[in-house]
């Protein structure tokens, strides 16, 4: 037991200076995509097993840091591929330079609005919902419009679009389905928020703990808790509006256009044996075929009747005036 | 004659060396700074502060408020109970209450605030109280009301400790005196103790303010909207999806100088050079009605903490302790921990060492300013968020191409100077009351440089140097820091495997991990608290 604690201390300090090896994909993502419980050790595993080589990966807090770890890292990062940005990054992302098209045909995979990009590939998507504890809320919300009709009685906690990407996503909904009259519907919505959390895992827990009713998340979050807890005690409300939608995708980067184990890496993501890991794992929507149907777990999830989605040029266009009106809004 | 003279020279030639030692520290930490400042800057001033000026200057406004009003708060209710704790040196489970006292400040903001809304919130323990009463009353901690609460419940304990610590720096005679003199409660208060608590509380006061000012996820969990917005969440929002670290340095240099005109107003404390022994021996027996008082406020200060520590503990207690404590994660994470904490806090407490001997060796000079200066300089580190050092230390080594070569090195320097102004506020009052009394001694015996600190120094300073090396380790333990930018999967931490917890749905398994770390920081301190009982003269 000690030795072995040593011995990681050790490991720890010696890490950084082994050098990758010749037959090496390294891969940017977020920390909760190669946790233990994530879909990395299972991707490594799969991807390993065919192709004789290692995969790497170097993981940061979330979609947001990797962004900024590439841009800090410019033309000198090791990343062969980045995996985990979301479309709301994507315009920053190409203006980075660091990012090469993908030439592959993406037909096969099946993204509601049908995505389409020449750099990004998609690997898994989920909607935005409000997700609501069903022993508290006998009467869920059917529409944006009545959760925002509702009385205060009952509280929705929201994440900061400042600082995490539901947060972002729920400005951009409330915008999709009321256009210039956003601001006032956020003043309406505000007495209901109980308050705003820098990101989502702070926002869950102070919904799991019971101190709000309600809270943003995706329309897959009530599968975790029907599969891993197997209580159905949340569950998400589907709005008469339609949901925006969230796609998480991946690229290769201008320096992983050299090593050929790239585009294998690409190919491989979007076949059956990455998409298969990514429902129990990720907690998300395959973006492509799986060799067996989900889970039924997953049928029960909302399915939108309508999608919103901006395009990425849109968000990065008016993302700091949309996020103004809404902190105007708020700020009362 | 002749040996008075050497004696002046050989005092010189010590002090000099303070300096020198002091000043070297102060110059590498000023250096270590200024380069992440400066890097970031000029990694692309273009827009300037590009965030409309009014909202800048209503989060101004906001920071100065929380933290002021946070700050008064924790101080007064911490005067009482440090001063009851005082009165009462000996009783059962004191020990372990000081322990409890240190572990707040270590755990990751998350996890405090979960046990704080467990007890205080809408669904909490005192709305189940009112419901159980069969009163309509949910408590609305969203708010201002939120924030201090959580700030209290950070510094209050801290300042108790803090200001323990300059109590133990009281020499015994004027222990013996004040029972000669049979001074009662408010003799001793009003004659030994005020002296004090004057002489530390602008440097706990400032302490506390930063620490309050540079708040962030309490703000905005607990802060309940935009309205309640400080300087902190526009650095963070530079730091995030903007990402412009110039504009997050320039928000850092506003926030400081903010800070640095707060620190200039605080009443200066007198100084104030104890010299002679100290014990924890006390000579006065507390009448019983001494005793209820400090009983009651002791109770009371010691319930504010412990509630929501337990509430933590109760959360955590209902995991799957077994697989959790054996998962190679979990063995890696708390592996690494240990070994960035014990780096960091060794740092930190050599350098807060130097410090301190510098401000010492200033003081016995008469440069009374200087001596303050350079403490208010160490404190407004805690003004300077560790995500930008990591970003500007990134950018400068990104020069050499292999920027994250030096990862877990910068890790180990962002904790320590995190660390360094609970160090050196810790070690203060003892290093100048043993330089005070000692120097002299040691000249008269020809001693000095190395042996003179084994054979002297460290005997004497022991308990101060090994309780602000525990106090640093357990907030670099609980520190989520720049780890998160430096990330990889090779290094995970406690805190932030608590974070990738609580990112995938795992609350269970978060709270048991906040649980070990509570027990880890509070086995700590426990080790680092001196015990009265223990002590005999």
């Amino acid at each position: 037991m000690r030795s072995r604690f040593i011995l990681s201390a050790i490991a720890f300090f010696s890490s950084f200076a082994s050098l990758a090896q010749a037959e090496t994909l390294t891969v940017y993502t977020y920390e909760s995509f190669t946790a233990e419980w994530g879909p990395g050790p299972k991707v490594k595993a799969a991807f390993e097993k065919d192709c004789a080589c290692t995969l790497d990966f170097v993981a940061v807090t979330d979609g947001v840091a990797l962004l900024n770890r590439l841009k800090l890292e410019g033309k000198d990062n090791k990343a062969d591929i980045v995996l985990g940005l979301d479309t709301n990054l994507i315009e920053d992302a190409k203006a980075t330079g660091l990012f090469a098209p993908h030439g592959m045909d993406l037909s096969g995979l099946s993204v509601p609005g049908g995505f389409t990009d020449d750099t990004f590939v998609p690997y898994d998507f989920a909607h935005f919902a409000v997700v609501y504890d069903s022993e508290k809320v006998k009467t869920p919300p059917t529409s944006m419009a009545a959760l925002i009709a509702a009385s205060a009685d009952q509280k929705i906690v929201i994440e900061d679009p400042r600082t995490s990407t539901p947060g972002l996503g729920l400005v951009l909904w409330i915008k999709s389905i009321y256009g210039d009259k956003a601001g006032e519907e956020w003043t309406k919505l505000a007495p209901k928020i109980l308050t705003v959390t820098p990101g989502w895992s702070e926002a869950y827990s102070l919904f799991t703990k019971g101190e709000a009713e309600m809270v943003l998340s995706y329309t897959t979050s009530p599968a975790y808790h029907m599969i891993a807890e197997n209580t159905s005690r949340y569950q998400a409300a589907a709005f008469e509006e339609g949901h925006y939608l969230q796609i998480e995708v991946a690229a290769k980067t201008v320096k992983g256009r050299d090593n050929p184990l790239s585009d294998k890496f690409l190919a491989f993501m979007v076949s059956p044996a990455f998409q298969d890991i990514i429902p129990q794992s990720n907690w998300m929507f395959p973006a492509g075929n799986t060799s067996a149907p989900l889970n039924p777990v997953f049928d029960k999830m909302v399915k939108p009747k309508k999608t919103f989605l901006y395009s990425a040029t849109e968000v990065t266009a008016n993302r700091k005036a949309w996020i103004d009106e809404w902190q105007k809004a708020l700020g009362k | 004659m002749a040996k008075s003279v050497g004696q002046i020279i050989r005092h010189k030639r010590r002090d000099g060396a303070r300096l020198a030692a002091g000043l070297l520290v102060l110059a590498v930490v000023g250096i270590l700074v200024a380069s992440a400042i400066g890097a970031t800057l000029a990694s692309g001033l273009s827009a300037g502060i590009s965030a409309d000026f009014s909202g800048i200057v209503a989060a101004a406004l906001f920071t100065l408020e929380q933290a002021a009003l946070s700050a008064l708060l924790s101080i007064v209710f911490a005067v009482p109970v440090a001063l009851a704790l005082e009165s009462l040196p000996r009783f059962a489970g004191r020990r372990g209450l000081l322990a409890l006292f240190a572990v707040p400040l270590a755990l990751p903001a998350i996890a405090v605030v979960l046990g704080l809304v467990t007890l205080y919130g809408r669904n909490g323990l005192i709305a189940d109280g009112f419901a159980l009463a069969g009163l309509d009353l949910r408590p609305d901690i969203y708010g201002l009301t939120g924030i201090l609460i959580a700030h209290v419940f950070f510094n209050m304990p801290l300042t108790v400790r803090l200001l323990l610590k300059a109590f133990e720096e009281i020499p015994q005679e004027q222990w013996k005196l004040a029972e000669s003199l049979r001074f009662g409660p408010n003799g001793r208060i009003r004659h030994i103790l005020n002296p004090v608590i004057r002489q530390s509380l602008p440097g706990i006061a400032g302490l506390v303010f930063l620490l309050c000012a540079g708040s962030y996820t309490i703000i905005l969990v607990l802060g309940g909207g935009p309205a309640t917005t400080t300087l902190q969440v526009a650095i963070q929002q530079a730091l995030s999806f903007d990402f412009d670290p110039a504009q997050a340095s320039l928000l850092t240099l506003a926030q400081l100088g903010l800070t640095g005109l707060v620190l200039a107003v605080i009443p200066k404390g007198q100084s104030l050079f104890q010299t002679g022994g100290v014990s924890l021996r006390r000579y006065h027996r507390a009448g019983a009605g001494e005793r209820l008082v400090c009983a009651v406020l002791i109770t009371f200060g010691a319930l504010f903490v412990f509630t929501p520590l337990m509430a933590i503990a109760w959360a955590g207690a209902r995991a799957e302790h077994l697989r959790i404590l054996c998962s190679s994660v979990f063995m890696q994470a708390i592996a690494t921990s240990v070994a960035i904490a014990a780096c960091s806090a060794l740092v930190a407490t050599l350098s807060a060492y130097a410090i301190a001997s510098l401000r010492h060796a200033l003081g016995a000079n008469g440069r009374e300013g200087s001596s303050r200066v350079v403490g208010n300089l160490i404190t407004a580190l805690l003004g300077i968020p560790s995500l930008l050092l990591g970003v500007g230390w990134f950018v400068l080594l990104a020069m050499t191409g292999r920027p994250f070569a030096l990862a877990p090195l910068l890790i180990i320097l962002a904790n320590a100077l995190m660390a360094l102004p609970f160090a050196l506020q810790m070690m203060s009052a003892a290093v100048n009351r043993h330089f005070a009394t000692n120097d002299r001694l040691c000249v008269s015996l020809g001693l000095k440089g190395w042996r003179r600190f084994v054979l002297i120094d460290w005997p004497v300073l022991r308990p101060a140097l090994s309780g602000a090396f525990l106090f640093a380790a357990a907030l670099s333990l609980g520190d989520l820091g720049v780890v998160t930018l430096y990330g990889s999967d090779r290094i995970v931490t406690l805190p932030s495997l608590i974070y990738q917890n609580l990112g995938s749905y795992r609350s269970n398994d978060a709270g048991a991990l906040v649980l070990y770390l509570t027990l880890l920081t509070g086995t700590l301190m426990l080790m680092g608290t001196r015990s009265a009982a223990h002590e005999r003269d």
